[in-house]
């Protein structure tokens, strides 16, 4: 009761005399969640609209004699002749840490029956990119955990980097890997207490997906401990195209709060394809002009804005970061698609997934000769950078001889070789789903492989050694694994080191 | 069915033919626009004529505050409304009374588009929207 009478009195505190000034219109035309206004002379790009029954709409279409807008959530309840008025607010979602464990819709109202959402700043959806002066060049590493990623296409902070195959191949697999592996650095990075350490909060923008995949990644980002240091936000396949095509601006608005206060977050937007294809809808329905495959003429815009707005800041503007992973899916493995090649362009580099390899049981299924990280090497920890120097080149030799080596009967010494130790590296880069593997154990095991010492180790039993090895470094070799992982080098000392506990496991493995 | 660009256009040339010098719609000359039209019906002609009633009807809006009541203002108050208008628009402003019971108190006036409003309704609906 005090509640409510407390309530009403802060109503009666905030009553003014002044009159409010809106500017109304009416509704004209309504379908497939666009409606026509007539009116609304004033409104802004992207101002949010008010319509009956607190439904809101964004104008994206200022035309001469009317303003076509997108309604958020249920348009069912509208009809023709209903006033619309103007807000005087730019589509804005709530902002912070208070989002960290939660489920939230595309205009960030919670969808996890968790309560209100615990946080007092908001930030505009759209926003412009940070420019060249607030900038520097991405320099400190972002661990996917996956060891063919991590040691071959290395990811910075503020970097953009693209995950990219046909359906079923492991994309998000990899990008929620990444998610884990975040919270598992931020425990140990929180338990060890190092003042330096510098958390990644994640947020995962799930776009035109089932909710049955959307629920599934939730568990398993909650079953891992991934949950409290993540944000998802979802607009599935069953929300209107207008949720769809905000939830990655939503999500990167999210993602900026982290970036503008000097910390680290990771983005990952799961898919962008669909978010193109749900942003041509749009486009069709509020008949704006279309292009390539109906796509409207501003789709590489949609996407550049989008994606520009992840960076690394310099010390003078806070240090911090926001890393993307965009998803694109491609159709029977072509990368010169429209969308594709869009996001080709603007990203920083791109992890492609083949459907061969994954259904040959090499997984993560990423192709060497196809995937490139542009600017993520300058990233990579020292210790990684010296023992996986080799590795992609030595793949790429592998993988070109062995689709030669199957027309010769007989083989030189060094091509064999390079054909044994190819075979090698594709079975130890083998890893299972959501069990991304530490930076110093990763170390410890290319170490072993460039060391020779799974040489004398048949090829059918590496996966098998491998998971050995991790085992061992995690436990009795975890002296030489801190030393690596603190040091952030391998010196002649740590190296001597890791010898000699390579060589206790081999004896114990043989 | 979709207006053409030529027909909102020419819609928008009749419109300047309608209005007198201060911009205001004179029945006489949209008696001679659409004589003229009579006389000489162009490519789309039912099509013109509903952007025209459109368009015509907007700018009669404009030139119109309609003031909605829960309690009649006095007439001062209204003359005083009436100046403030025409000079915040710059152009002359008529002013046509409604009464409405469900502002309960207050003032509300239209002109074209804008709205201006201090009425008990609009400071309650927030009120109410917490209380659901």
């Amino acid at each position: 009761m005090s509640a409510i009478a407390e309530l009403i009195q802060k109503e009666i505190e905030s009553l003014s005399t002044d009159a409010t000034r809106t500017n109304v219109g009416r509704i004209t035309t309504l379908a497939d969640g666009v409606a026509r206004v007539d009116g609304l002379s004033k409104v802004m790009f992207n101002e949010m609209i008010e319509f009956p029954g607190d439904i809101f709409g964004i104008a994206l279409n200022l035309e001469e004699d009317s303003v076509g807008c997108v309604i958020l959530g249920d348009a069912s309840a509208l009809k023709e002749g209903d006033e619309a008025q103007t807000t005087g607010r730019l589509l804005s979602v709530p902002v912070g840490k208070g989002l960290l464990g939660r489920v939230v819709d595309a205009i960030g109202r919670p969808v996890d029956d968790k309560g209100p959402i615990d946080s007092n700043e908001n930030y505009p959806v759209e926003r412009i990119a940070p420019g060249i002066i607030p900038r520097q060049s991405v320099d400190q590493p972002l661990q996917s955990g996956i060891m063919a990623i991590d040691s071959m296409i290395p990811v910075g902070r503020g970097q953009r980097e693209l995950i990219i195959g046909d359906r079923s191949t492991g994309k998000t697999t990899i990008a929620i890997d990444t998610i884990i592996n975040q919270a598992k650095i931020n425990k140990q990075g929180a338990d060890s207490g190092g003042e330096d350490f510098r958390p990644v909060y994640s947020i995962y923008v799930a776009v035109g997906q089932k909710n049955s995949n959307v629920a599934r990644t939730i568990k398993t980002l909650e079953e891992n401990g991934a949950m409290e240091y993540t944000t998802v936000v979802t607009a599935p396949a069953a929300d209107n195209p207008a949720n769809q095509y905000l939830a990655p601006y939503a999500g990167c608005a999210m993602g900026e709060w982290f970036l503008q206060n000097g910390q680290d977050a990771l983005i990952v937007y799961d898919d962008l394809s669909k978010h193109a294809v749900a942003y041509r809808q749009i486009s069709l329905i509020l008949k704006r002009p279309s292009g390539r495959e109906a796509y409207p003429g501003d789709v590489f815009y949609l996407h550049s804005r989008l994606l520009e707005r992840s960076a690394r800041l310099n010390k003078d503007s806070g240090n911090g970061s926001l890393t993307a992973l965009p998803i694109i899916e491609t159709q029977m493995g072509d990368v010169s698609g429209y969308i594709p090649t869009n996001v080709i362009s603007i990203t920083d580099g791109q992890i492609f997934l083949e459907t061969d390899l994954f259904n040959k049981g090499i997984r993560p299924a990423v192709s060497v000769g196809l995937s490139v990280s542009r600017v993520g090497s300058a990233a990579q920890v020292k210790a990684y950078k010296k023992v996986a120097g080799k590795v992609k080149l030595q793949l790429a030799q592998f993988r070109e001889l062995a689709a030669f080596s199957q027309f010769e009967s007989d083989l030189d010494a060094a091509t064999k070789a390079q054909l044994d130790r190819g075979a090698r590296i594709v079975e130890m880069f083998k890893q299972g789903a959501f069990c991304p593997v530490p930076v110093e154990i990763q170390t410890g095991v290319m170490w072993t492989m460039e060391n020779d010492f799974f040489d004398s180790i048949e090829v059918t039993r590496i996966t098998e050694a491998v998971e050995s090895l991790k085992e061992f470094l995690g436990s009795s070799g975890k002296d030489v694994t801190d030393k690596i992982r603190k040091e952030g080098n391998l010196t002649e000392e740590i190296e001597e080191e890791l010898r000699r506990a390579v060589e206790d496991w081999k004896r114990s493995f043989a | 069915m979709a207006i053409s660009h030529k027909v909102r256009e020419l819609a928008k040339k009749l419109v300047q033919l309608s209005l007198d010098e201060e911009g205001r719609v004179l029945e006489e000359k949209v008696h001679e626009v659409l004589e003229s039209l009579r006389a000489k019906p162009p490519r789309e002609h039912k099509a013109l004529l509903r952007v025209y009633m459109d368009r015509i009807k907007r700018e009669i809006a404009k030139g119109v505050a309609v003031v909605e009541y829960a309690g009649k203002p006095d007439d001062s108050s209204i003359e005083t409304l009436q100046r403030a208008l025409t000079e915040h628009y710059g152009r002359g402003i008529q002013v046509e009374l409604r009464e409405n019971a469900d502002l309960l108190a207050g003032i509300r006036v239209t002109v074209g588009d804008d709205v201006y409003e201090d009425s008990a309704a609009t400071r309650i609906r927030p009120l109410a929207r917490a209380l659901i």
